[in-house]
């Protein structure tokens, strides 16, 4: 077994290249096969991409949407985090938010987008404000399970070994919903892209989403897909940072959870 | 035979457990019922009592993670609330009681945040070193035998240097051969520090290998029964010392005292005609 292990990985990647290839090669095949502005060929798609990812629309298209991203997901982890700790911790506030919290989380959140845009018009505030409605909850209810469920013995022992509540937080508290809160931040990022993506798409004037939104009413269709590309790159950056960030403030709990599970 | 408990005055004794009694939400009778009993400076006490009898409650009143309903907890004749900073508690579940995100090093010196790096490394060694652990300090507790784990909560409660070290059946989740081995750390660190031991258990080998007094708890609600003193010599041995006449006549009244807590609440005839009659 641990011999094969390398030839195996080998083996795994030739035949993902391959069929990445032989799709790749349906495409043009059809590009050739059909021509129509909805089928562009692979080369105008590849120099669309390409063009996404330097220069000016670099700076303009993509960055953008990555910073919105990145600052509602923030925002959304911290706040979620904060206030789900705190009424995980203080059990009495549960029973009477527990209904609210719940309706937000079933609630899909892009239906307060049209709401948004009233509110707060078609601004940078908007956009983040709506990826923040959305990937709060799940953060905040993963933080409430992750506190209540701290072990009592833990608690005891912070209380026998002398620490007041604000250092019992700090130092059992928050490690231990750890785990919790990383578990719902993988569901708040696919929140955060889905609305990232509609707030531009529905209003912006930079952003992948109107970039897409822009083409594709240009019929400009080599960049409408590699728009899509962009989007998808992205979104497995955002995706691979956080898995290495859980992997590194985590790293106890794999092993811990290979024991006890 | 009872042990005098009039000889031991309020400033002998560093722990005086005055007529606790504690009661549950709901309960129809309570844990404990007027508990009393007296610990002396370095001495090594065990409260036995049959299984579900209140014994961890008492431990948790004493510990100051409880508060009691009526009666009180004096240390050196001082009334004391909330866990204190002189006593330190080793579980019975040392795979709850340790923190899986923290090293062995760290779990050592959990509690002495309060004190400056060099003293706290200072005292997570000697610790470590004297539950023979120093090889491991770098280890996360889910990567050592049940065994290790428990020394390492040892080690966390003796680096806190307390004057009172409470056990609640510190180890009754080992396997035989790890118990004993635990049972002789115990006994050649309580020794060595001269620290006042408070021991939880309901095994009575245990209680007669390892204690100075035995306080023997009754049924729920528990209260204390009995009081005897165990007068074999130190250092105890697992086998010497069990094969002793006097260890065994010690075991004997123990468990005859333990027995008769327990036998009275199963009235044992009544149960057989109750087995015979369904067959």
């Amino acid at each position: 077994m641990q011999a094969e292990t390398p030839r195996r990985r080998v083996i795994e990647f030739a035949g993902q290249a391959l069929l990445l290839l032989a799709l790749l090669a349906c495409w043009e095949a059809a590009a050739i096969r059909f021509p129509a502005p909805y089928l562009p060929r692979l080369e105008r798609i590849a120099s669309s991409f390409g063009n996404l990812l330097h220069g000016e629309l670099l700076v303009r298209e993509v960055l953008p949407s990555a910073a919105r991203v990145g600052a509602g997901l923030a925002l959304g982890i911290v706040l979620g985090s904060t206030i789900g700790l705190a009424v995980g911790y203080f059990r009495a506030l549960d029973p009477w938010l527990r209904p609210l919290l719940e309706f937000l989380r079933a609630l899909p959140a892009v239906t307060v987008l049209p709401a948004a845009l009233l509110l707060l018009g078609s601004t940078d505030a908007m956009r983040v404000s709506i990826i923040v409605f959305g990937c709060m909850p799940p953060v905040l209810l993963a933080a409430i399970d992750g506190a209540r469920r701290v072990d009592q013995l833990l608690l005891d022992t912070a209380r026998v070994s002398g620490l007041g509540p604000g250092a019992t937080v700090a130092r059992v508290i928050v490690p231990a919903a750890l785990p919790h809160i990383f578990a719902g931040i993988r569901i708040s990022l696919g929140v955060a892209l889905i609305m990232m993506v509609i707030s531009e798409l529905l209003a912006a004037n930079n952003g992948l989403g109107a970039f897409i939104q822009r083409n594709q009413r240009l019929f400009n269709t080599a960049n409408v897909y590699a728009g899509v590309l962009v989007i998808g790159v992205l979104a497995w950056l955002f995706t691979a940072a956080m898995l290495q960030l859980e992997k590194r403030v985590l790293r106890w709990h794999r092993g811990w959870r290979g024991v006890t599970e | 035979m009872t042990a005098p408990t009039t000889e031991v005055t309020a400033t002998q004794a560093i722990l005086r457990v005055e007529h606790v009694t504690k009661w549950y939400a709901g309960a129809t009778a309570p844990v404990l019922r007027e508990a009393a009993f007296w610990q002396s400076e370095g001495e090594f006490l065990a409260v036995v009592g049959p299984s579900g009898c209140g014994k961890t409650t008492l431990l948790r009143c004493i510990a100051g993670l409880v508060k009691p309903d009526a009666g009180r907890v004096l240390h050196r004749g001082v009334e004391y609330a909330n866990p204190p900073p002189w006593l330190s508690i080793v579980f019975q579940d040392y795979n709850r009681s340790l923190f899986p995100w923290l090293s062995v090093r760290r779990n050592a010196g959990f509690g002495l945040r309060h004190l400056d790096k060099a003293e706290r490394e200072r005292r997570v060694g000697e610790a470590l070193a004297a539950v023979g652990l120093s090889h491991a300090a770098d280890l996360y507790p889910w990567q050592l035998s049940g065994g290790m784990q428990q020394r390492t909560a040892l080690a966390r409660s003796i680096a806190a240097s307390p004057q009172l070290l409470l056990l609640d059946e510190p180890f009754a989740s080992v396997d035989a051969q790890t118990r004993m081995d635990l049972q002789d750390l115990v006994m050649r660190i309580c020794q060595e520090m001269k620290l006042a031991t408070l021991l939880v258990t309901h095994d009575i080998d245990e209680a007669v290998l390892m204690a100075d007094r035995i306080v023997v708890l009754s049924t729920r609600p528990a209260r204390v029964v009995e009081d005897i003193r165990v007068a074999l010599p130190r250092p105890r041995d697992q086998l010497a010392t069990k094969e002793s006449q006097q260890f065994l006549q010690l075991r004997h009244r123990v468990f005859t005292a333990v027995r008769q807590e327990v036998r009275p609440a199963v009235p044992i005839a009544s149960e057989a005609t109750t087995i015979g009659a369904t067959k």
